[in-house]
Order: structure tokens, then C-alpha cells, then sequence
């Protein structure tokens, strides 16, 4: 099943309330994860982290990855980028190339990105909402990001990034757009399946530990 | 008997694909086609939307929901031209793609006819501390209007009209615990 970890619901700046997007998700028959920064009472919560430099961002990183299901870091700035991708607390590096020309992942970026296991996120609403040249470029950063993805072998994690019902997408749907934005369809399908779920697994492992490398085992 | 005009093997070999527009208005068939035939050309190019045959078949106003037609190799490509539909009119919808099938039979058996509608509906509702006008509702779900400047701006910015609710949300059993 698709897991769409990047939803905002009104609690933010979308414009459903939480139960309505569930409802919604249920007929398109995908899971959510809402990243409203709030915790959300039998559903997948997460939060997004906004920062604009590197020291602003590691205070806003103290403590989130305990109270939340998943940490999501707004990405674009090149420091921002850098800072995050080696960040083990952080499971989603979003929108790298957001404002920039180039892809916003270098080398640099996809080696850290590989070892922390940090996913690099491509937004289908910023393929499915941008028409003519403005699409050309979104769809040549995901080339770029898919290009060292193979080559690095970071983690490249898919999501609908709706801020409204209708910005939400079925699994079919999203590995249409994925399949016709250069991806492979096993691709499309770890993007959306497989990524999103290591990434939960790997964040309840890492609220267990109690400090690193330790955690506690229940018998 | 009649005379076959191809031969089995070289006809085209065909996929219908279901849809249903989701938004806050209906739309014609007109706007529909220009939408979906604008979306594949702008994703696909000329040459590729040759290759894949997609033709608009039917669409019913009423139901707002409809099949189109396309070779079967490329139906992959034809859900992502629905899919990347964003707006028709300056209006956000989203053209779900229901299913695909290789006749028009087993498609409206399997996908088409069974949607429930939106209807109208009245009454005004709180939540999250801010009210609401409420205007239609399907099933647990209801649309409404916001009396308040910041969130009808907010709906301007995504080009929606209604903030989407659940009658559970009006009754007051949100499960947003805490902010």
C-alpha cells in the first residue's frame, strides 16, 4: 500500500480536517501520514521542520524525533540540504531542489544521504501542478535525484505533498506519474510502498533506544 | 457472416479506463476533454499521444464520470495524463482514474454507476474552535464554507471552494488531541 507521508490537514496549511483526509485516503485506498507538527490520535503523525540556517535547524531537531512518528525536513536551501542529509534524526530530506536551478542533491548530499539512511523526498504535486517549462525543470531534478540514487544508493521516498483532498493520489496513479518521470516501475513502487515504511519502522526502533546504539528489548 | 475488415491480430488492442472527476462543481464534457486532451499533449507531445490513441469516449454530466480509450500499451501513460490534471477552469479537481478494463462492458459493470453523490445540505457547524456554513455532504463527509478571513484565504490560494469536514468532526469528537 502507497504510505503518503507529506499531508498537511487544517491544522496547518491544508484545508480538510484530519478525519475528512483519512476518509478520502481510505476511498483511494492509500495510507497517510499527516505532518502537521501535531500529534494525531491514531494516526500517523508527523512534523515538518522549517529552518533557515544550519543552527536554527539543530535546535529544531532536539526532541521532535521522540514525539513524533516521523521527522520531515523542509529542504532547498543548499545548507539546509547539506545539514540534514547527515542527520540521523531526520527521515525525510523534502523538496531538496525547491527554488534552486539544480537538483539541490550533490555528491556530498547523496553519500551522507546513502550512509544516515535519510530518504530524499520527490513531490508529485510539484510534477502534477507545474505545466510547460516549469515542468520540464521539476521533471529534470527528479532525473538527477534518480540518476544518483542508482549510483549512491540513497533512499528516494514519493509523496503527494497535498495540501487539499484533491492533491492526494491513488497508487496507481502515482506510479503512472513516477513511471512517466523516468522511474522504473519497482522503483515507483519501493518510492511509494517500501521507502515509507522503513522509514516508520526505522524512527519506533529509534524511540526505543535509550541511548545510542541501545535499545531496550522487551522479553 | 460478417466480413472482418482486419484480421484478429492487427487490430488495435484496446484499454478502457474509467474516471470520475472529483471537485467542487461539475464540469461539461467539453471542459473534461480540452482538460484531459491538453494535460496528455502537454506531458507527452504530439507523437506520443498519437501512440497512445487516447480518445475521450463517453462521459456522463450527470454522474461526472466517464471512460476513455487507449492502446494497450501505454495505459500507464494515460492514467498519468488524468492524473496530472490539477485544475479545470481555475478550479482544483482531481480526475480519479477507477479502472481499466478491455471492453466497455466490463467497465461499466465493474466501475462506473456506483458513486455516491454529493447533496446539498444546510446547517452551520464549529470545529477547531471556528465556524463553519455547512453546504453538501456525502455519507460521513461534508464540505463547507468558513466564516473566517484567513481560512477562505487559504481556500482561494488552493484554488478550492469548501474546507472538507466529517460529521464527526461537527459533532465535536475530533481526534486531533492536542495542538
Amino acid at each position: 500500500m502507497f504510505t503518503d507521508l507529506r499531508v498537511h490537514s487544517l491544522l496547518s496549511d491544508g484545508v480538510d480536517s484530519p478525519a475528512r483526509l483519512r476518509e478520502e485516503a481510505a476511498r483511494l485506498g492509500i495510507a497517510l501520514g499527516l505532518c502537521d507538527g501535531v500529534v494525531h490520535e491514531g494516526m500517523i503523525s508527523g512534523v515538518e521542520v522549517r529552518a533557515e540556517s544550519r543552527r536554527e535547524l539543530l535546535r529544531a531537531l532536539r526532541g521532535v524525533s521522540r514525539k513524533f512518528d516521523y521527522v520531515v525536513v523542509h529542504g532547498g536551501d543548499a545548507k539546509i540540504n547539506r545539514a540534514a542529509s547527515r542527520d540521523s534524526r531526520v527521515d525525510i530530506l523534502a523538496h531538496p531542489y525547491r527554488g534552486r536551478r539544480d537538483s539541490g542533491v550533490d555528491a556530498v548530499i547523496a553519500r551522507q544521504a546513502a550512509e544516515s539512511g535519510v530518504a530524499i523526498e520527490v513531490d508529485l504535486g510539484s510534477i502534477i501542478s507545474a505545466r510547460g517549462f516549469a515542468r520540464v525543470r521539476q521533471l529534470q531534478k527528479v532525473h538527477r535525484i534518480l540518476t544518483l540514487s542508482r549510483k549512491y544508493g540513497f533512499r528516494i521516498v514519493a509523496t503527494s505533498g497535498a495540501k487539499s483532498r484533491y492533491e492526494l493520489r491513488s497508487e496507481r496513479e502515482a506510479e503512472a506519474i513516477l513511471v512517466s518521470a523516468g522511474f522504473t516501475p519497482e522503483e515507483a513502487r519501493r518510492a511509494l510502498e517500501e521507502v515509507p515504511l522503513r522509514l516508520l519502522e526505522r524512527r519506533r526502533l529509534a524511540k526505543q533506544e535509550i541511548s545510542r546504539g541501545v535499545r531496550l528489548v522487551e522479553d | 457472416m460478417k466480413i472482418k475488415a482486419l484480421p484478429p491480430a492487427l487490430r488495435m488492442r484496446k484499454r478502457y479506463i474509467a474516471f470520475c472527476v472529483e471537485s467542487d462543481r461539475a464540469f461539461s464534457r467539453e471542459e473534461v476533454a480540452r482538460a484531459i486532451f491538453s494535460s496528455a499533449l502537454s506531458m507527452f507531445g504530439e507523437a506520443g499521444v498519437a501512440e497512445m490513441s487516447l480518445t475521450l469516449l463517453d462521459f456522463d454530466e450527470g454522474e461526472q464520470e466517464g471512460f476513455v480509450v487507449c492502446s494497450h500499451r501505454s495505459v500507464a501513460q494515460a492514467i498519468a495524463a488524468l492524473s496530472l490534471v490539477s485544475e479545470i477552469s481555475g478550479e482544483r479537481v482531481h480526475l480519479r482514474s477507477l479502472g481499466t478494463s478491455g471492453t466497455v462492458r466490463a467497465l461499466r459493470r465493474k466501475f462506473l454507476n456506483r458513486r455516491r453523490h454529493f447533496i446539498n445540505a444546510e446547517g452551520t457547524a464549529k470545529f477547531m474552535g471556528k465556524e463553519f456554513v455547512v453546504v453538501r455532504e456525502r455519507g460521513e463527509c461534508c464540505d463547507a464554507l468558513p466564516r473566517d478571513d484567513e481560512l477562505a484565504e487559504r481556500l482561494k490560494l488552493r484554488k478550492v471552494r469548501f474546507i472538507g469536514l466529517t460529521k464527526r468532526d461537527l459533532r465535536g469528537e475530533e481526534d486531533a488531541a492536542d495542538t
